[in-house]
Order: structure tokens, then C-alpha cells, then sequence
């Protein structure tokens, strides 16, 4: 061999060898990329995974969960078909990991929320006994507008009074709304109480991408009304979908203002939420109308815990009715509440009468 | 053989050398790596178990509730006959409440008497969990001592 062409040699293998180096070392880099994202999933997984465990528990919450890794989660719902249940995947990061929530937890969150700092927040339904722990997620980024007129500021304070300790939030009267301004925010949602929202604060959020701001319509009183999403599009406020959804008591009412429904996304969110709600609601009142029929059967006829018992089951019955088609049809929350009250009312005429409780 | 041939044979035979030394140190880390991952699974199994245990007792369909204020650590006994005769528990939706697992409830006074309220025992290995609870009758309202038995099954 030319001693020339084997100093071209040795270059060759020099750059081959470099070159294998630097892929090797490439690779490392990438899996230790890789395995630390998975790690700051896993994290924030646990930390959340930990809160919804201890929501089970029956745990009462309202704190920040601070120092998670910073990402942007994701929450979405969906389902596979007319009259099927649906479910619910919270998705962290660009790689989109993530894991399918717990059939039964009824999770309100917003559908895209940015860590480090989340804050959590549960609150029990009863309907008219305890059904569930709804439990209420939402991140320190995300601006909360309260809008309303002066007939709703009570309504407005019971609302404010009861959300999250530490949102970032502010109050507006409907005359006022001049003076709101934005403030370069990573995202806006507008909760408008009695009034639809106004398309001068859309306009002042012109800048901003449509998807993150948002604003919830809501109509009603504490006990029930109905609640109507709207998307921000260019410079004026668009509803989502054309349908107005149902709440029932503060909890779910509380539910629809930290949960969206997107048309950009295509999320029910909402919807999916509410009718786990009635379905536990419909399971939890079964179990209390089968307790009432043994009850029932232990006490003399006629008495008046007989006699109250008796209309407890059949109100219990008709509870169960109404909650039967929670995934199929809309929920008759007039009649629903109606016979909520009824149960109460049989509840304290078993209490007077120093008959077993109903619930 | 020239010394440019010895060379570029030194220098492969280090490259092999370096490359077997940086791949077994690799394999190890990734060894430790998922011995210290098994470990922490197992635990997370542990944890998810204990807050199922914690969860179960503290359902809406078993709690003592005196109008909407709950007792801790108290089952109702007509929600527990409930569940055993008309096998509320049965339904799908406990499924994903309770998973592969067994209920158990025993009283243990005034007398003894024990109900099978969910039973779902899928898997090879199971964890038990015994949890003294207060059953409490509506009707007499008496307060009586009892167990909670769960099996939690593992695949």
C-alpha cells in the first residue's frame, strides 16, 4: 500500500469512527431525552393519580400541586358510539402519553392546562344523599373572568365563593366590561352569569388564538339551569355545537365552568362528566331504594314509618327511573329535582318520626 | 505486515475495546435501571391497593350517612344486607370500582354473621386487607363491631 492512499485510510476509519461516536453518544442523549419525559409524565401521573385515590378516600381538597415538570396536559373524552359510554384520557407533553382515567371518577379539568403549578379542588353532590366527590383540576395559567349583571350577584358570589383557592381570576359587572384588558394570557375563559357573552371583550382578545379563549353561558340558580359554551372566533364570541347542557346543584354547575367543550377539538366533555354524574347518581340511588325495601319489610303496617318508607321507595324508584337512560337521552332535571326534594321531605318525616333515616 | 496496516488495526481493536466496555456498562445501567423499576411498581401495586381498600370503605353505597353527615369507619347494615342479597355489586359499574377483588363483611358482635357482597377473583395471586369497621343499625340503632375482608387479585 501507497503511503499516501493509507493516510487517506486512516482518515476514512477516523471519520467512521467519529462518525459511530457521535451516533452512539446521539442515541444515549436521545433515551436519556426520552426516559426523562417519561419520568416527568410518570410524575405528574402520580401526583394526580394520588389526588384522585385520595378523592375516593373521601378526601376534601383545595390546594395548588406545585413543582410538577413543565408540560401541557391534555384532557379529551370521547365515545365509541350512539348511547355509549364514554371516556376520558388526560395526555401530557407532545408525546402524547397518558393514561385513561377511572371509569367511575367524575374528573372536571379544562382541556388543555400547562403545569408547573395545577390547582385541585373537590366537592361532594348530594342528590339528595351523597353521590359522588367531584373532583375539579385546573392550572395557575389560565385566566377566569367572572361576568355578570346586577341580579346575579349573589349568585356570582356563591360561584366565586366556592372555587378554587389561588385562581387567577377577576370580576366584572356587565357595565364595566370597558375595563377589562388583555393581559397577554396563555388562556381566557369568561364565565357569564344571566348574561350572554360580550363581544367587546373578544374583540380586546383579537390577538389572541381563537382556541384559547372561551366562554361559559350560564342560566339558572344553584339548584339547576342550563350553561351554554362559546369558542372565540376573530373578534366575536361563536357557540359550540348550538346546544345548551344541564346542571343539577352547584357541584356540576361548578364542573361545566372548569370542564370545555371545543368545536376545534371536538371534546364533550361536559356532557361526558354529566352523564357519569347521573349514572353514579342512578346506581347510589338504587342501592338506597333496595336498603329502603328491607327496612320497609321490618316495619309494621300501618305505622308511619311504614307509611313514610313506603313513599320513600317509590320515590326512590322513580329516582332511579329518571337516571335510568343517562347515556341515551337527555336527563328531565326538572322532574329530577322535583323528586330530590320529595326524598328530602320523606327524610325528615322519618326523622320526626324517629324512623330509620332514608339516607 | 507495514506499520500503517498495524496502525489501522490498533485502532479498530481499540474502537472494539471501547465499544464493548461503553456496551456493558450500557447494559447494566439498563439492568439497574429495571430492577429499580420493578421495585417501584411494585409499590405503586401496594399504594393502588391500600387506596382501593380505602376507597371501597368510604362508598356512598356502604357509609353510615345521617342525612348528609357521613361517619368514618362505619358501614350501614341494611346497605351491607342490601349488597349482598339483591347483589347491587354485581352490576358492571362496580366492576371498575372494585376490580378483580373479594368483599367480605363479618360481624363479629353481638352475634356473628358474615355477607359476600362483591366477588370478582380474576388473577393467580391475591393481597388480603382486614379493616375493623363499626356496623351500625338504622333500625335498633346499635352499633356493632365488625371486619372487612378484601382480597385484591393480581395478575
Amino acid at each position: 500500500m501507497k503511503r499516501g492512499m493509507a493516510i487517506q485510510l486512516n482518515w476514512i476509519l477516523v471519520l467512521i469512527a467519529g462518525a459511530a461516536i457521535m451516533l452512539f453518544f446521539a442515541g444515549i442523549i436521545n433515551f436519556a431525552m426520552k426516559a426523562s419525559e417519561a419520568k416527568s409524565n410518570v410524575e405528574i401521573l402520580n401526583a394526580m393519580g394520588s389526588i384522585a385515590s385520595s378523592i375516593r378516600a373521601g378526601e376534601k381538597l383545595d390546594k395548588p400541586i406545585t413543582g410538577l415538570p413543565k408540560s401541557e396536559i391534555r384532557y379529551e373524552c370521547s365515545r365509541g358510539g350512539e348511547g355509549q359510554p364514554c371516556s376520558c384520557d388526560l395526555k401530557i407533553g407532545s408525546g402524547g402519553a397518558g393514561f385513561n382515567i377511572d371509569p367511575t371518577l367524575i374528573f372536571f379539568a379544562p382541556s388543555r392546562m400547562a403545569t408547573p403549578t395545577l390547582l385541585v379542588k373537590s366537592m361532594d353532590w348530594d342528590a339528595p344523599f351523597r353521590v359522588a366527590n367531584f373532583l375539579y383540576f385546573t392550572s395557575t395559567t389560565i385566566r377566569y373572568v367572572f361576568v355578570y349583571d346586577g341580579s346575579s350577584e349573589d349568585f356570582r358570589d356563591l360561584i366565586v365563593g366556592n372555587v378554587h383557592s389561588g385562581l387567577k381570576k377577576e370580576e366584572y359587572e356587565i357595565t364595566e366590561l370597558d375595563k377589562f384588558k388583555d393581559k397577554n394570557d396563555d388562556q381566557v375563559k369568561f364565565g357569564d352569569f344571566g348574561v350572554r357573552p360580550d363581544d367587546i371583550v373578544a374583540s380586546e382578545l383579537e390577538g389572541m388564538d381563537d382556541e384559547d379563549a372561551s366562554a361559559i353561558m350560564v342560566s339558572g340558580n344553584e339548584n339547576k339551569g342550563s350553561i351554554s359554551y362559546y369558542q372565540k372566533k376573530e373578534d366575536k364570541w361563536e357557540a359550540v355545537n348550538e346546544v345548551s347542557y344541564s346542571y343539577l346543584g352547584l357541584p356540576q354547575l361548578l364542573g361545566a365552568i372548569f370542564i370545555d367543550e371545543s368545536k376545534l377539538f371536538d371534546t364533550e366533555n361536559y356532557l361526558c362528566m354529566q352523564e357519569k354524574s347521573f349514572d353514579t347518581m342512578h346506581n347510589v340511588a338504587d342501592a338506597y331504594k333496595k336498603r329502603a325495601d328491607l327496612i320497609l319489610a321490618g316495619y309494621e303496617s300501618p305505622s308511619s314509618c311504614f307509611n313514610t318508607y313506603n313513599s320513600a321507595v317509590n320515590g326512590l324508584l322513580e329516582l332511579t327511573t329518571l337516571t335510568e337512560d343517562s347515556y341515551s337521552g337527555e336527563i328531565d332535571i326538572l322532574n329530577l329535582f322535583t323528586q330530590i326534594s320529595t326524598i328530602q321531605a320523606y327524610n325528615d318525616n322519618a326523622l320526626t318520626s324517629s324512623c330509620a333515616l332514608i339516607y | 505486515m507495514k506499520k500503517s496496516q498495524i496502525q489501522i488495526g490498533e485502532t479498530i481493536a481499540i474502537m472494539l475495546v471501547f465499544a464493548v466496555l461503553v456496551g456493558l456498562g450500557f447494559a447494566f445501567y439498563v439492568r439497574i435501571s429495571k430492577i429499580s423499576l420493578q421495585k417501584e411498581l411494585l409499590e405503586l401495586e401496594e399504594q393502588r391497593a391500600i387506596q382501593k381498600v380505602q376507597s371501597i370503605i368510604n362508598l356512598p353505597e356502604l357509609i353510615c350517612s345521617s342525612e348528609r353527615v357521613i361517619s368514618e369507619n362505619c358501614i350501614d347494615l341494611y346497605k351491607i344486607k342490601a349488597a349482598s342479597e339483591k347483589k347491587i355489586f354485581q352490576k358492571l359499574y362496580y366492576q371498575g370500582v372494585f376490580g378483580s377483588s373479594s368483599i367480605n363483611v363479618t360481624q363479629l358482635t353481638p352475634a356473628e354473621e358474615e355477607w359476600e357482597i362483591y366477588s370478582n377473583p380474576k388473577g393467580v395471586s391475591a393481597s388480603a386487607f382486614y379493616l375493623p369497621v363499626v356496623i351500625h343499625d338504622p333500625i335498633e340503632n346499635t352499633n356493632n363491631f365488625g371486619l372487612i375482608k378484601i382480597l385484591i387479585y393480581t395478575k
